[in-house]
């Protein structure tokens, strides 16, 4: 190795010296295959480690680039040479290179910071395919693990602020990323899929297709039935017309952790959608801006609804079973589920004769006069009655005790 | 063998029977020894045999297990005299039937009155979820209407019913009662309140369950058949109906644990505990003691039979 070092250095600098005339015809795929065709060429760095400088004549061959030569690329080469110019993929792929640079991985690497993804570290080098062979490293169901080299490193993630290894394990884990490893499913959202692939950028800046208000377009990339039901619902209006709170669909179903509504630990299975709802719905600050009713939380969890669903009744009705999910309406809409008028057709869903005479009353009952007096006077009742009724127990047991000891201390008295 | 085979037996094949007996007892033991032996065996096996014969009905033959029971505690507590029936078979049953569904009833129920209590989770669970739990409740809940309805029909239709109705209807000397046990808790006097055989402690643990059951069953039908409820009345009513079966599972709890365990299982002369609701038996010694008129009346009862007896 070293000793191809030596050898090279001088014959460039003698080509440099002759004022770079030297350079003869470019050399082929063969002439550079002479001393790269070595499996035991490599360089060392200035560190001490050691990089290959083989290159494998098949895979390049087999690659999208292999009818071309070395020179295309690597311009500056000639035979012998020292250390060439860096390779410019953007010669070539203008459009790429420009939403590259864009990127949070390009502005970085423009910045010096080597670590960061370039061109070679998603398509490969020498053995670049294009992204539909299932062997290239960007082929929709290869890109995650590729990205999840440099984002599973803790070393990388440290240096650069990037979400802990947990959020990508709970991709892995995720419908999303189940279906890609699992079930192989060419339609499964990998990451380019949402964090976009040249032009990525963190979510919070407003030009990222991750930023909280590209969410619901983003999603409906391919949940476009949803999209459309969301944006006609209180939510996807308040977000499109720029209600910061108005939650987006992250809000309720997760990033990357995202399950299936049938998985015991996805934030909007049955048992979760209360805990969810109420992350906004039960925050004073949200509730008095918006002009929301209160206490909707406390009282359906005082019901038999909430209870019951507590205790793992998942047929028992949770928020979303009345008011409906992606599209859903203040009560005062017509169209609302929860509207007085198609309260019988909700409640019917689950109570077969349900009629108008569920509409009257309140549902969530608040127990306090002016909602539900009937109720509070039953409670108010019982609570004097109870608390009464106690009381009279306790005294009536308690003297019983006391003159059973009194009376028991006389008798010894006597006896002495 | 059993009674039937005995009925009518002769003389011999009750004595073949008794030298059967005894000669399988006495091989191989010396002669002297043997003969006491056998002697005694003898003795044994005849009375046991006559008392047998003697039983012919299955009715005698409870009557002479009582008999041995009876005779077997006074062996036990010779102050405890004789032992008077305080209920029957029937109200012991109704009981048993009530306590084990209100058991059911509060341990499937209270869970969801008190949900964040500690116990309730292991409750629910006890019964393998809610959805299960629901379900022994609906079960407690049958039985508990089977009590009702068949204690209603004890009351009309049963001589024991009709005259135990009538003794627990409340009276003014319950009042007079009421305020004497309380001096005399307190030491103001030195008379124990004489009660009749229903206390005004007894009275109010019966009709608070009367009470109790009428609000819990009624209220509980409406929650049970709320879609059949909700047809012909509006929501608020079944808001109040589960308001009021909650408030009063409580009540009710509260009055079995303080008031009837106390008063009636677990108070001083009791404790531990009382088989009372097993054998439904009063001893002299207790009737004596807590129900003084009604002994009077018994006695003064059995005094005139035994002079119409005797003069007839």
């Amino acid at each position: 190795m070293k000793r191809i070092w030596t050898l090279a250095v001088p014959v460039v600098l003698a080509a440099l010296l002759a004022g770079g005339k030297v350079s003869a015809a470019a050399p082929g795929v063969g002439d550079c295959l002479e001393c790269h065709g070595d499996k035991t060429i490599e360089k060392s760095l200035p560190g001490g480690a050691t990089v290959s400088l083989y290159v494998d004549l098949n895979a390049y061959r087999a690659s999208v680039h292999g009818k071309g030569a070395c020179t295309t690329c690597h311009s500056s080469a000639t035979s012998p040479h020292g250390k060439l110019a860096k390779v410019t993929c953007g010669k070539c792929h203008p459009d790429a290179d420009k939403s590259y640079s864009s990127s949070t991985h390009g502005k970085s690497r423009a910045k010096g910071a080597l670590d960061v993804a370039g061109c070679d570290d998603c398509h490969g080098k020498h053995d670049i395919k294009k992204a539909k062979d299932p062997a290239a490293r960007s082929f929709h169901l290869n890109i995650a693990a590729v990205c999840l080299k440099c984002h599973m490193d803790r070393a990388i993630e440290d240096k650069y602020g990037l979400p802990g290894q947990q959020v990508m394990e709970a991709y892995e884990k995720s419908v999303h990323g189940m279906a890609a490893t699992k079930s192989g499913l060419m339609g499964s959202a990998v990451c380019p899929d949402c964090h976009g692939n040249h032009a990525i950028l963190p979510g919070d800046q407003p030009r990222s297709a991750t930023h909280r208000q590209n969410i619901p377009t983003l999603c409906g990339k391919c949940h476009s039935g949803i999209l459309e039901a969301y944006e006609k619902s209180v939510h996807g209006k308040g977000m499109r017309g720029g209600i910061p709170e108005s939650p987006v669909c992250t809000d309720c179903h997760g990033e990357h952790k995202i399950t299936k509504v049938s998985d015991p630990s996805s934030s909007v299975f049955a048992k979760n959608v209360p805990k969810t709802c109420s992350a906004c719905h039960e925050k004073e600050g949200i509730s008095t801006r918006y002009a929301l009713p209160k206490k909707r939380f406390s009282t359906y969890m005082d019901s038999f609804h909430g209870i019951a669903l507590e205790y793992g009744m998942t047929k028992a009705a949770n928020c979303a079973s009345c008011h409906g999910f992606h599209e859903v309406l203040p009560a005062a809409d017509p169209a609302s589920t929860v509207n007085k008028a198609n309260l019988p057709r909700t409640c019917g869903k689950c109570h077969p004769n349900a009629g108008p005479n569920f509409a009257k009353g309140p549902v969530h009952v608040e127990v306090t006069p002016q909602k539900a007096m009937g109720v509070f006077a039953v409670r108010v009742f019982y609570t004097v009655f109870i608390s009464m009724l106690v009381l009279l127990f306790v005294c009536h047991v308690g003297l019983d005790l006391l003159g059973r000891r009194r009376r028991k201390r006389l008798g010894e008295g006597e006896k002495e | 063998m059993s009674v039937d085979e005995k009925k009518g037996p002769s003389r011999e094949t009750i004595d073949r029977e008794i030298e059967a007996a005894v000669s399988s007892e006495t091989t191989g033991i010396d002669p002297e020894q043997a003969d006491e032996i056998r002697e005694k065996i003898r003795r044994r096996v005849r009375a046991e045999i006559e008392r047998e014969i003697r039983i012919r009905t299955a009715a005698e033959r409870r009557e002479e297990e009582r008999k041995v029971r009876e005779e077997r505690r006074r062996e036990k507590h010779h102050e405890e005299g004789e032992m008077f029936q305080r209920f029957n078979r029937n109200f012991r049953f109704q009981h048993m039937v009530m306590f084990s569904s209100v058991i059911i009833l509060i341990v499937t129920g209270m869970p969801i009155k008190f949900p964040n209590f500690i116990l309730s989770r292991f409750f629910v669970n006890l019964w393998g979820g809610i959805n299960n739990s629901t379900i022994v409740h609906r079960i407690g809940a049958g039985m508990l209407i089977y009590f009702m309805v068949h204690h209603l029909l004890y009351t009309i239709l049963s001589r024991d019913g009709r005259r135990d109705f009538i003794l627990l209807i409340p009276m003014p000397k319950d009042i007079r009662d009421a305020v004497q046990n309380i001096r005399y808790f307190l030491g103001k006097t030195a008379d124990k309140p004489r009660f009749g055989r229903f206390s005004y402690i007894e009275k109010f643990d019966y009709w608070a369950v009367y009470w109790g059951c009428i609000i819990m069953i009624g209220s509980g039908a409406f929650l049970w058949g709320e879609s059949i409820v909700l047809k012909y009345f509006p929501k608020f009513v079944l808001d109040i109906a589960h308001e009021m079966h909650s408030d009063e599972a409580l009540l009710a709890t509260l009055a079995i644990v303080i008031w009837h365990f106390y008063n009636v299982h677990f108070n001083p002369d009791r404790f531990p505990g009382t088989l009372m609701w097993w054998h439904g038996e009063i001893s002299e010694h207790e009737i004596k003691e807590e129900h003084p008129l009604e002994y009077e009346e018994i006695m003064a009862k059995r005094a005139k039979q035994t002079e119409a007896g005797g003069s007839g």
